[in-house]
């Protein structure tokens, strides 16, 4: 038992323009979700502040865990864009980001052991 | 149902163990008033040096529980401040606000304590404040919840540091080992030159985060959603209530034990990112912070011993940040390390092994590069010899 979230549901997130498609596990964000199944997503903070993973959400919807106004403007949220490291999957959904795609192994900097993150 | 129960009562050690002992000594009065700092300061570096250190990962079946036991502190550290003020109020000139107490609730104060105790008292109360309150603000802050946040400010009141929830989230989150962290201490900086320049930048930085926030929603800086403003108001006002209470005495002691609180909340701050380098704009590794498996140390501080995970997944809750195997570690305990902190000269000799070790073995060519420059910049004879 846990004040959070305690919907136990799968989603998918993909990307717009690649053929990549990913589960969310319950409680996980996007850049969790894709991170740890083999695609490569920009970030650096994970926290919510520094904006490196800003995605548009083109497809589908998310909760988002952060007051995104430290971050974008009113014009960028007007016109979809979230933070996938602070976003949660409330439905399938589908994000445009350009610099996202299949993983290139050498420059992720994630202990191995998170890399399949199925059993937590 | 209360498999592996026992496991969560390590958590409970410093709300419902040294900040209840802390606030029942003040309570109590005369030497008592000392039980706090002297219950700590025996506990974590007696404890750290001599129980096995345990870098284990157990899973913790009742969240609920160590979720709940946060806001506990809340009431401990507001009847600690309330009763140190009035173990220092003279019976004979009742300030206002206990004159008013005294009239509804019957309380009297006693003679005033004496000055060695209130010394005690003073302590004790700053190192609860700068340990269990900021602790728990810490982990709050990172809940995003609005109450959660809201309940991790009113806990900052106590410290004069409620603008740490922005610049601790969308500042040192973001810069962390770069040269435009606040929090990141540099190579040969002493913990007092870094007190003062971390709360000094740490104010700054939240301030403009936070013009840059509104002006983004179109509003002026001194808009009376400022939160930076507010936080600060908020303390002022329970500086105010201090007054009240016990009047300029009291008003004064609320804010000793805020300062010296600050002053211990970044001393941890200190020694967590010491000497760490990061090169602007690069994702942020298990290897940009000091990290402790000493058991006492990670039990009374939530885990953020824990630190490199802390960084690498910040809004996991305190229970879930592991130990990692290959992640940098500090030679002693955290609350070991702040007391070495407080001696600079012992406190660079003591890390200059463990940054040359960082330098081979965790920096990347970049970072090695940035080092090599802060080492010879450093003033610390064993790393600029290195360099």
């Amino acid at each position: 038992m846990s004040w959070f979230g305690n919907k136990r549901q799968v989603f998918k997130v993909s990307l717009q323009g690649r053929d990549l498609s990913v589960d969310v596990q319950p409680g996980e964000t996007l850049l969790q979700a894709m991170l740890g199944r083999g695609i490569c997503f920009p970030y650096l903070c994970r926290v919510g502040s520094c904006g490196t993973c800003k995605s548009r959400l083109t497809g589908g919807s998310i909760k988002s865990l952060v007051d995104l106004s430290y971050v974008l403007t009113a014009d960028e949220m007007r016109k979809g864009y979230i933070l996938p490291c602070q976003a949660i999957a409330t439905s399938d959904c589908e994000l445009f980001n350009l610099s996202a795609g299949a993983r290139q192994e050498s420059e992720l900097d994630i202990p191995p052991e998170w890399l399949d993150s199925d059993a937590s | 149902m209360m498999s592996g129960f026992p496991k969560h009562l390590r958590f409970l050690l410093l709300p419902y163990g040294v900040l209840l002992a802390s606030t029942a000594g003040v309570i109590v009065g005369g030497a008592w008033m000392w039980s706090g700092f002297a219950t700590l300061a025996v506990l974590a570096v007696g404890g750290d040096e001599l129980l096995p250190s345990d870098p284990g990962n157990p899973e913790y079946a009742h969240p609920l529980l160590l979720q709940t036991m946060l806001f506990g502190t809340l009431p401990l550290i507001v009847l600690l401040n309330v009763a140190l003020i009035w173990q220092s109020i003279d019976a004979g000139s009742l300030p206002a606000g206990a004159a008013w107490l005294q009239r509804q609730a019957g309380w009297a104060p006693r003679a005033p304590a004496a000055p060695v105790h209130i010394a005690g008292g003073v302590l004790s109360t700053a190192f609860m404040v700068g340990i269990a309150a900021t602790n728990v603000a810490h982990e709050l802050m990172h809940w995003r919840s609005r109450a959660a946040v809201f309940f991790s400010k009113v806990l900052l009141v106590f410290s004069f540091d409620v603008p740490l929830v922005i610049s601790h989230v969308y500042g040192h989150h973001v810069e962390v080992g770069t040269s435009r962290d606040h929090t990141t201490a540099r190579r040969g900086e002493s913990s007092y030159a870094y007190i003062w320049r971390s709360t000094v930048d740490g104010n700054v930085n939240a301030w403009r985060i936070e013009r840059q926030r509104l002006r983004a929603e179109g509003r002026f800086a001194l808009d009376w959603r400022n939160r930076f403003l507010r936080g600060h108001a908020g303390a002022l006002l329970a500086s105010i209530a201090a007054g009240l209470l016990g009047g300029w005495g009291g008003a004064a002691l609320f804010l000793l034990c805020a300062v010296l609180a600050k002053c211990i909340l970044e001393l941890i701050n200190y020694i967590q990112h010491y000497g760490i380098v990061r090169e602007r704009d690069t994702p942020i590794g298990i290897r940009h912070a000091w990290n402790s498996d000493r058991v006492i140390s990670t039990w009374l501080l939530f885990n953020v011993t824990r630190h490199s995970h802390h960084h690498f997944e910040p809004n996991l809750p305190f229970w879930q940040l592991r130990s990692l195997s290959d992640a940098p570690s500090l030679p002693r305990g955290y609350l070991t390390s702040i007391f070495i902190a407080l001696i600079p000269p012992w406190w660079h000799s003591h890390m200059t092994a463990a940054l040359l070790r960082w330098d081979r073995g965790f920096a990347t060519p970049r970072e090695r590069d940035i080092a090599r420059r802060d080492n010879r910049a450093s003033g610390v004879r064993g790393l600029a010899a290195s360099a």
